[in-house]
Protein backbone atom coordinates (compact mmCIF):
# COMPACT_ATOMS: atom_id res chain seq x y z
CA UNK A 1 0.00 0.00 0.00
CA UNK A 2 1.77 3.38 -1.30
CA UNK A 3 1.28 5.75 2.33
CA UNK A 4 0.96 9.36 1.55
CA UNK A 5 4.61 11.19 1.51
CA UNK A 6 4.65 14.32 3.71
CA UNK A 7 1.26 14.72 5.61
CA UNK A 8 -2.24 13.94 3.89
CA UNK A 9 -1.66 16.71 1.52
CA UNK A 10 0.22 14.85 -0.86
CA UNK A 11 -1.46 13.63 -3.60
CA UNK A 12 -1.24 9.63 -4.20
CA UNK A 13 1.00 8.77 -7.14
CA UNK A 14 1.32 4.99 -8.36
CA UNK A 15 4.11 5.94 -10.61
CA UNK A 16 4.55 1.80 -11.81
CA UNK A 17 0.63 1.77 -12.75
CA UNK A 18 1.17 4.93 -14.95
CA UNK A 19 4.35 3.38 -16.63
CA UNK A 20 2.94 0.35 -17.29
CA UNK A 21 -0.28 1.33 -18.47
CA UNK A 22 1.51 3.32 -21.34
CA UNK A 23 3.47 0.40 -22.06
CA UNK A 24 0.30 -1.71 -22.38
CA UNK A 25 -1.33 1.02 -24.98
CA UNK A 26 2.26 1.16 -26.56
CA UNK A 27 1.61 -2.56 -27.54
CA UNK A 28 -1.70 -1.79 -29.00
CA UNK A 29 -0.01 1.04 -30.37
CA UNK A 30 2.44 -2.06 -32.55
CA UNK A 31 0.22 -4.60 -32.63
CA UNK A 32 -2.58 -1.43 -34.73
CA UNK A 33 0.02 -1.03 -37.08
CA UNK A 34 0.63 -5.02 -38.00
CA UNK A 35 -2.39 -5.20 -39.62
CA UNK A 36 -1.82 -3.10 -42.46
CA UNK A 37 1.85 -4.30 -42.61
CA UNK A 38 0.39 -7.74 -42.86
CA UNK A 39 -1.54 -6.62 -45.81
CA UNK A 40 1.80 -5.43 -47.04
CA UNK A 41 3.99 -8.33 -46.69
CA UNK A 42 1.10 -10.93 -48.55
CA UNK A 43 0.79 -8.21 -51.61
CA UNK A 44 4.14 -7.68 -51.95
CA UNK A 45 5.01 -11.44 -52.31
CA UNK A 46 2.30 -11.33 -54.52
CA UNK A 47 3.27 -8.53 -56.81
CA UNK A 48 7.01 -8.03 -56.06
CA UNK A 49 7.97 -6.40 -59.53
CA UNK A 50 4.73 -3.65 -59.45
CA UNK A 51 5.94 -3.10 -55.64
CA UNK A 52 9.53 -2.39 -56.44
CA UNK A 53 8.92 0.16 -59.59
CA UNK A 54 6.23 2.06 -57.70
CA UNK A 55 8.46 2.33 -54.43
CA UNK A 56 11.56 3.63 -57.32
CA UNK A 57 9.07 6.58 -57.86
CA UNK A 58 8.81 7.54 -54.18
CA UNK A 59 11.74 10.53 -52.95
CA UNK A 60 14.07 8.29 -51.43
CA UNK A 61 16.18 11.94 -50.18
CA UNK A 62 13.16 12.99 -48.71
CA UNK A 63 12.48 9.83 -47.17
CA UNK A 64 15.76 9.38 -45.59
CA UNK A 65 15.41 12.89 -44.13
CA UNK A 66 12.49 12.76 -42.74
CA UNK A 67 14.07 9.45 -40.92
CA UNK A 68 17.13 10.96 -39.83
CA UNK A 69 14.74 13.89 -38.42
CA UNK A 70 12.52 11.10 -36.84
CA UNK A 71 16.08 9.65 -35.24
CA UNK A 72 17.39 12.98 -34.18
CA UNK A 73 13.65 14.06 -32.39
CA UNK A 74 14.10 10.89 -30.55
CA UNK A 75 17.44 11.80 -29.24
CA UNK A 76 16.16 15.23 -27.93
CA UNK A 77 12.94 13.22 -26.64
CA UNK A 78 15.50 11.04 -24.72
CA UNK A 79 17.42 13.99 -23.64
CA UNK A 80 14.78 15.60 -21.97
CA UNK A 81 13.51 12.75 -20.08
CA UNK A 82 16.78 12.57 -18.84
CA UNK A 83 17.43 16.44 -17.78
CA UNK A 84 14.13 16.33 -16.14
CA UNK A 85 15.01 12.55 -14.44
CA UNK A 86 18.06 14.94 -13.40
CA UNK A 87 15.97 17.87 -12.04
CA UNK A 88 17.23 20.10 -14.74
CA UNK A 89 13.94 21.89 -15.65
CA UNK A 90 14.61 24.88 -18.59
CA UNK A 91 16.72 22.07 -20.39
CA UNK A 92 14.31 19.81 -20.01
CA UNK A 93 12.23 22.21 -22.15
CA UNK A 94 14.44 23.01 -24.36
CA UNK A 95 14.94 19.63 -25.63
CA UNK A 96 11.24 19.21 -25.52
CA UNK A 97 10.69 22.25 -27.88
CA UNK A 98 12.96 21.02 -30.31
CA UNK A 99 11.49 17.58 -30.07
CA UNK A 100 8.11 19.54 -31.18
CA UNK A 101 9.76 21.75 -33.55
CA UNK A 102 10.96 18.41 -35.07
CA UNK A 103 8.35 16.51 -35.52
CA UNK A 104 6.68 20.26 -37.38
CA UNK A 105 9.67 19.42 -39.59
CA UNK A 106 8.93 15.93 -40.45
CA UNK A 107 4.89 16.56 -41.23
CA UNK A 108 6.08 19.30 -43.17
CA UNK A 109 7.79 17.04 -45.40
CA UNK A 110 4.88 14.64 -45.73
CA UNK A 111 2.94 17.52 -46.78
CA UNK A 112 5.46 18.21 -49.72
CA UNK A 113 6.02 14.66 -50.64
CA UNK A 114 2.02 14.42 -50.64
CA UNK A 115 1.68 17.15 -52.44
CA UNK A 116 4.51 16.14 -55.24
CA UNK A 117 2.67 13.23 -55.56
CA UNK A 118 -1.08 14.53 -55.97
CA UNK A 119 0.11 16.89 -58.29
CA UNK A 120 1.24 13.87 -60.21
CA UNK A 121 -1.92 12.39 -59.66
CA UNK A 122 -1.51 9.66 -57.34
CA UNK A 123 -3.53 9.73 -54.50
CA UNK A 124 -5.75 7.25 -53.67
CA UNK A 125 -9.03 6.50 -56.64
CA UNK A 126 -7.37 8.79 -58.82
CA UNK A 127 -7.90 8.10 -62.71
CA UNK A 128 -3.72 8.38 -62.95
CA UNK A 129 -3.22 6.05 -59.95
CA UNK A 130 -5.96 3.26 -61.61
CA UNK A 131 -4.16 3.48 -64.83
CA UNK A 132 -0.74 1.80 -63.39
CA UNK A 133 -0.39 -1.85 -62.78
CA UNK A 134 -2.25 -3.53 -60.10
CA UNK A 135 0.36 -4.06 -57.78
CA UNK A 136 1.48 -0.94 -58.18
CA UNK A 137 -2.21 0.58 -57.22
CA UNK A 138 -2.27 -1.49 -54.10
CA UNK A 139 1.23 -0.32 -53.05
CA UNK A 140 0.38 3.50 -53.22
CA UNK A 141 -2.92 2.87 -51.43
CA UNK A 142 -1.11 0.60 -48.49
CA UNK A 143 1.55 3.81 -48.88
CA UNK A 144 -1.16 6.38 -47.90
CA UNK A 145 -2.60 4.45 -45.53
CA UNK A 146 -0.15 3.59 -43.66
CA UNK A 147 2.19 6.63 -44.16
CA UNK A 148 -1.31 8.87 -43.22
CA UNK A 149 -1.73 6.35 -40.19
CA UNK A 150 1.46 7.60 -39.20
CA UNK A 151 1.49 11.26 -39.99
CA UNK A 152 -1.78 10.94 -37.83
CA UNK A 153 0.02 9.93 -34.60
CA UNK A 154 2.94 12.13 -35.38
CA UNK A 155 0.64 15.20 -35.41
CA UNK A 156 -1.30 13.65 -32.36
CA UNK A 157 2.26 12.96 -30.45
CA UNK A 158 2.73 16.90 -31.39
CA UNK A 159 -0.14 17.95 -29.80
CA UNK A 160 0.89 15.91 -26.34
CA UNK A 161 4.42 17.44 -26.43
CA UNK A 162 2.99 20.69 -26.30
CA UNK A 163 0.75 20.06 -23.73
CA UNK A 164 3.77 18.64 -21.53
CA UNK A 165 5.40 22.02 -22.45
CA UNK A 166 3.07 24.08 -21.30
CA UNK A 167 2.45 21.93 -17.86
CA UNK A 168 6.22 22.05 -17.72
CA UNK A 169 6.18 25.66 -17.97
CA UNK A 170 3.72 25.88 -14.92
CA UNK A 171 5.60 23.98 -12.77
CA UNK A 172 3.54 21.03 -13.13
CA UNK A 173 6.71 18.59 -13.41
CA UNK A 174 8.92 18.14 -10.96
CA UNK A 175 12.45 15.90 -10.84
CA UNK A 176 9.97 14.19 -8.35
CA UNK A 177 7.20 13.25 -10.33
CA UNK A 178 7.92 13.64 -14.03
CA UNK A 179 6.08 10.06 -15.12
CA UNK A 180 4.14 12.81 -17.65
CA UNK A 181 6.90 13.64 -19.58
CA UNK A 182 8.53 10.00 -19.49
CA UNK A 183 5.03 8.84 -20.60
CA UNK A 184 4.99 11.36 -23.59
CA UNK A 185 8.70 10.33 -24.66
CA UNK A 186 7.47 6.79 -24.88
CA UNK A 187 5.14 7.41 -27.15
CA UNK A 188 7.06 9.46 -29.20
CA UNK A 189 9.91 6.71 -29.42
CA UNK A 190 7.29 4.31 -30.75
CA UNK A 191 5.92 6.45 -33.24
CA UNK A 192 10.01 6.78 -34.11
CA UNK A 193 9.89 2.92 -34.20
CA UNK A 194 6.87 2.92 -36.59
CA UNK A 195 8.41 4.93 -39.11
CA UNK A 196 11.70 2.80 -38.39
CA UNK A 197 9.84 -0.54 -40.45
CA UNK A 198 8.05 1.72 -42.52
CA UNK A 199 10.89 3.61 -44.01
CA UNK A 200 12.60 0.86 -45.40
CA UNK A 201 9.02 -1.26 -46.57
CA UNK A 202 8.06 1.52 -48.70
CA UNK A 203 11.19 3.00 -49.77
CA UNK A 204 13.43 0.11 -50.39
CA UNK A 205 12.05 -2.14 -52.14
CA UNK A 206 14.38 -3.61 -54.51
CA UNK B 1 6.68 3.94 -4.19
CA UNK B 2 8.40 7.25 -3.99
CA UNK B 3 10.51 7.95 -7.41
CA UNK B 4 13.53 8.37 -6.01
CA UNK B 5 13.94 4.88 -5.34
CA UNK B 6 13.53 3.85 -8.57
CA UNK B 7 16.75 4.33 -10.73
CA UNK B 8 18.10 7.53 -9.46
CA UNK B 9 19.82 10.26 -11.80
CA UNK B 10 22.77 7.90 -12.30
CA UNK B 11 20.49 6.22 -14.84
CA UNK B 12 20.44 8.84 -16.89
CA UNK B 13 23.09 9.46 -19.12
CA UNK B 14 23.16 11.90 -21.59
CA UNK B 15 26.27 10.53 -23.60
CA UNK B 16 24.91 7.34 -23.93
CA UNK B 17 21.66 8.15 -25.50
CA UNK B 18 23.79 10.94 -28.00
CA UNK B 19 26.24 7.34 -29.06
CA UNK B 20 23.57 5.36 -29.75
CA UNK B 21 21.51 8.45 -32.08
CA UNK B 22 25.14 8.50 -34.01
CA UNK B 23 24.82 4.47 -34.39
CA UNK B 24 20.81 4.99 -35.65
CA UNK B 25 21.92 7.30 -37.89
CA UNK B 26 25.16 5.20 -39.46
CA UNK B 27 22.51 2.15 -39.27
CA UNK B 28 20.36 4.23 -41.56
CA UNK B 29 22.68 5.22 -43.97
CA UNK B 30 23.92 1.38 -43.87
CA UNK B 31 20.62 0.60 -44.76
CA UNK B 32 20.13 3.17 -47.58
CA UNK B 33 23.46 2.45 -49.07
CA UNK B 34 23.36 -1.58 -48.83
CA UNK B 35 19.46 -2.71 -49.61
CA UNK B 36 19.37 -4.02 -53.02
CA UNK B 37 23.03 -4.51 -53.11
CA UNK B 38 24.53 -7.66 -54.51
CA UNK B 39 24.80 -10.56 -52.49
CA UNK B 40 22.23 -9.88 -50.44
CA UNK B 41 18.91 -8.85 -52.27
CA UNK B 42 15.53 -8.89 -50.64
CA UNK B 43 13.71 -7.77 -47.76
CA UNK B 44 15.52 -9.29 -45.46
CA UNK B 45 18.47 -7.12 -44.89
CA UNK B 46 16.61 -3.91 -44.36
CA UNK B 47 14.63 -5.52 -41.81
CA UNK B 48 17.44 -7.07 -39.74
CA UNK B 49 18.98 -3.68 -39.42
CA UNK B 50 15.33 -1.70 -38.74
CA UNK B 51 14.72 -4.69 -36.16
CA UNK B 52 18.43 -4.16 -34.70
CA UNK B 53 17.61 -0.15 -34.24
CA UNK B 54 14.29 -0.41 -32.74
CA UNK B 55 15.74 -2.76 -30.56
CA UNK B 56 18.86 0.55 -29.25
CA UNK B 57 15.39 2.92 -29.37
CA UNK B 58 13.45 0.30 -27.10
CA UNK B 59 16.42 -0.21 -24.97
CA UNK B 60 18.40 2.67 -24.59
CA UNK B 61 15.66 5.68 -25.34
CA UNK B 62 12.51 4.07 -23.60
CA UNK B 63 14.61 2.63 -21.30
CA UNK B 64 13.28 -0.67 -20.78
CA UNK B 65 16.91 -2.41 -19.89
CA UNK B 66 16.38 -0.25 -16.70
CA UNK B 67 12.87 -2.13 -16.30
CA UNK B 68 11.94 -4.87 -14.25
CA UNK B 69 9.55 -7.77 -13.85
CA UNK B 70 6.08 -7.05 -16.23
CA UNK B 71 7.31 -4.42 -18.06
CA UNK B 72 10.09 -6.64 -19.54
CA UNK B 73 7.19 -9.15 -20.80
CA UNK B 74 5.16 -6.81 -22.21
CA UNK B 75 7.18 -6.30 -25.81
CA UNK B 76 7.88 -10.15 -26.24
CA UNK B 77 4.02 -11.03 -25.47
CA UNK B 78 2.96 -8.29 -28.29
CA UNK B 79 5.47 -9.66 -30.63
CA UNK B 80 4.46 -13.37 -30.13
CA UNK B 81 0.80 -12.46 -30.90
CA UNK B 82 2.12 -10.70 -34.20
CA UNK B 83 4.71 -14.36 -35.07
CA UNK B 84 1.50 -16.29 -34.29
CA UNK B 85 -0.54 -14.03 -36.75
CA UNK B 86 2.07 -13.64 -39.29
CA UNK B 87 2.48 -17.51 -39.03
CA UNK B 88 -1.47 -17.92 -40.01
CA UNK B 89 -1.15 -14.80 -42.79
CA UNK B 90 1.52 -16.33 -44.60
CA UNK B 91 0.67 -20.50 -44.12
CA UNK B 92 -2.08 -19.36 -46.45
CA UNK B 93 -0.83 -16.50 -48.31
CA UNK B 94 2.18 -19.41 -49.29
CA UNK B 95 -0.03 -21.79 -50.35
CA UNK B 96 -2.45 -19.44 -52.32
CA UNK B 97 0.16 -18.02 -54.87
Amino acid sequence: MNYPIGGSSEKHRDYTGAKLGMWLFLATEVLFFVGPLLLYAAYRYRYGADFAAASSSLNLAIGSFNTAILLTSSLTMALSVAAAGRGRAGLSMIFLLATIILGGVFLFDKYIEWGAKIGHGIYPSSEGLLKLKRGEVIFFGLYFFTTGLHGLHVLAGVFLLAGIFVMAALGRIKQADFIKIENSGLYWHIVDVIWIYLFPLFYLVK
Amino acid sequence: MHRFETGGNSTFDYGIIVVVWAGLLFLTWATVTFTGARPVRGVGLPLAIASVKASLVVLFFMRLRFEKGLFRLILPIAIMAILVVSSLVFSDVFLRY
